[in-house]
């Protein structure tokens, strides 16, 4: 469900990215070689975690990013980092008082290079780290709180457009990972400390996303603004299911370094 | 270019507003649904299957007619308490409206012939509490050169240290009796904590196995459990441990951890056996159930779940000598202690 649901909104990106890459001209040289992002903002986010609950969990959280972004002639190297702290109440149609708190954070590492030198879209690899430990409080008598731990790292194709508008940069990022290993605890963080299990994945048992759409203003200056949106999915189908879903605004600043402009 | 953006505006905020979608609705509540998702995590995640030789299919299938007949929450839930005395497991235990049922062993109804208050009355008149916490700890001097130390319950987190308030007081003691017996259990740590105490170096006590998988056998590998010297006070000298067939869970963790020391004589009768480390579970209608989700093991990797542990001196109360007001357990560990 969670794909049949995305996947519109996915080959949607993808004919508005073909759609604006076929009607640009050639872009002018960057006249940065570098740049650094760092943005902060709040989440939307589900989840729903067999391993702590049946219960699906939906809340809000905040979070803080970074992107170093570095160009190679057509090669183009992007190093993503995100940190969040997240609350989470109980979707039971019963109404329970649970609730949960996660903190979490992933680290990715894409390597693009552009489809000739005067095309908008690059495409890659994205190597994508991504873990966290999930408190779960139970509503039982001696309210139970136990944690959970969890995390992948996965590879995948990855794809990103941009385009300079309106003095700034309008770019959108998609990468879906292939391959990985993943750690998704049996029960509670006690098993993972008496064994921890890591397990291989590939699109028969894991899918997910990470998009990004944003806007940087003052393209050619070395301080400019940022905001953007992202969403990522995941969809582990283990024993116990584990699937989230998460998207986000995040406003903050960009520093362009490297080559000035001519 | 306008449009574009407007358009991939559009695309963001509509994956946003369906983020919940996506991960799919709430689970149903009717009882069939309940009754499948309880026994699915059992299923899953219970430690005991095979060791107790429960067929846990015929289990559900005898009691799923009755519990979807159920024609109140009242009923249904005490159908599924039902479902889980089958495994006879103290362990496993069903919240539900916020009332809890568990299993009740039958050493639960059987006389201990063990009063505390007598005891603490008769033997160790000037007993004190430990005055750190909630009064988790009495001591007091059983006999000349020979220290009491009572401890009813491990439950509660954080308060092993209150054993050094009274190891201190009971400097002079040559020997120390140890008294858990009616001790339900509580926190491992606590227990750890406690032994730590008594300890002259890092001692293997036993083994873990955790339920890893979805089927019944499978299980992560042994995982020692130790037990270290802690604490600002140790005592080195002759232990005698008192236990009883009261005597469950983290009680029995600490009984395990002074068995493997030297000068320790655990006296009374086999403890409760419940081994079984339990997790808590929820269904989506809020109540809340725990299941045994590891097998713990002796030293020599035998189980006891169910069995015990057995003492090394054997004192069985008798009716006579309870209502004549002595407690037989004590006295023969006193006499132990100052031969």
């Amino acid at each position: 469900m969670l794909f049949r649901k995305t996947s519109p909104m996915v080959a949607c990106l993808c004919v508005l990215a073909l759609h604006a890459s076929a009607a640009q001209t050639r872009p002018p040289a960057p006249p940065f070689t570098q740049s650094l992002a760092i943005t902060g903002g709040f989440t939307i986010n589900d989840h729903l975690d067999a391993s702590s609950s049946p219960i699906p969990f939906s809340g809000t959280g905040l979070d803080s990013r970074f992107r170093y972004q570095r160009s190679f002639g057509r090669w183009n190297a992007i190093v993503e980092g995100e940190g969040a702290r997240r609350t989470y109440s109980s979707r039971a149609d019963a109404g329970t008082s649970v609730h949960e708190r996660a903190y979490d954070g992933s680290f990715t590492t894409s390597l693009l290079r552009g489809f000739s030198s005067s095309s908008a879209f690059s495409a890659g690899l994205a190597l994508d780290v991504r873990g966290g430990v999930l408190t779960h409080h139970y509503a039982d008598p001696g309210a139970t709180t136990t944690s959970y731990v969890n995390g992948y790292a996965t590879l995948g194709p990855a794809v990103r457009w941009q385009h300079s508008a309106l003095g700034g940069n309008t770019f959108l990022g998609l990468s879906v990972p292939l391959v990985g290993i993943a750690h998704h605890p049996y029960t509670d963080v006690r098993i993972d400390q008496a064994s921890p299990s890591f397990n291989a994945v590939t699109l028969a048992n894991l899918r997910g996303y990470n998009f990004t759409a944003g806007f940087e203003t003052s393209a050619r200056r070395r301080l400019g603004l940022i905001g953007e949106f992202h969403a990522n999915a995941l969809d582990y189908a283990d024993i116990q299911r584990a699937r989230t879903v998460t998207t986000g605004f995040n406003l903050g600043v960009v520093l362009r370094f490297g080559r000035t402009p001519r | 270019m306008r449009l574009r953006t407007i358009a991939a505006a559009g695309l963001a905020l509509a994956s946003a507003a369906c983020a919940s979608d996506l991960v799919g609705p709430p689970p149903s509540t009717d009882r069939a649904s309940l009754f499948d998702a309880v026994w699915q995590e059992f299923d899953l995640h219970y430690s005991f299957f095979q060791l107790k030789g429960i067929d846990w299919n015929a289990v559900g299938a005898k009691h799923r007619p009755a519990a979807l007949a159920a024609t109140s929450d009242q009923a249904f839930a005490a159908e599924l308490a039902s479902m889980f005395a089958e495994l006879k497991d103290p362990h496993v235990t069903l919240t539900a409206n916020g009332r809890t049922m568990r299993y009740i062993a039958p050493y639960d109804t059987m006389p201990t012939r063990y009063n505390e208050h007598a005891t603490m009355m008769k033997y160790v008149a000037s007993a004190a509490t430990t005055s750190g916490g909630q009064g988790h700890v009495r001591y007091g001097m059983a006999a000349p050169n020979v220290g009491y130390i009572r401890i009813a319950s491990f439950l509660g987190g954080g308060w092993g240290n209150e054993i050094d308030e009274a190891l201190g007081s009971l400097g002079n003691a040559k020997s120390i009796v140890i008294d858990i017996r009616g001790n339900g259990g509580g926190e491992r740590g606590v227990a750890n904590d406690v032994a730590g105490r008594f300890m002259d170096r890092s001692r293997t006590f036993g083994y873990l196995r955790y339920r890893n998988g979805k089927n019944h056998s499978d299980f992560t590998n042994y995982v020692t459990e130790t037990v270290d010297p802690q604490g600002s006070h140790h005592f080195s000298g002759p232990v005698f441990v008192l236990t009883n067939r009261g005597d469950y869970s983290s009680a029995e963790d600490f009984v395990l951890a002074m068995r493997v020391r030297p000068q320790t004589t655990i006296v009374g009768d086999t403890t409760g056996g419940a081994s079984g480390g339990p997790i808590v579970r929820e269904l989506p209608n809020g109540w809340t159930y725990e299941l045994s989700q590891w097998i713990e093991y002796t030293p020599n990797k035998t189980t006891f779940e169910g069995v015990g542990l057995a003492p090394d001196v054997v004192i069985k109360p008798t009716a006579a000598t309870f209502a004549a007001g002595k407690d037989e357990v004590l006295e023969q560990a006193i006499a132990l202690a100052i031969r």
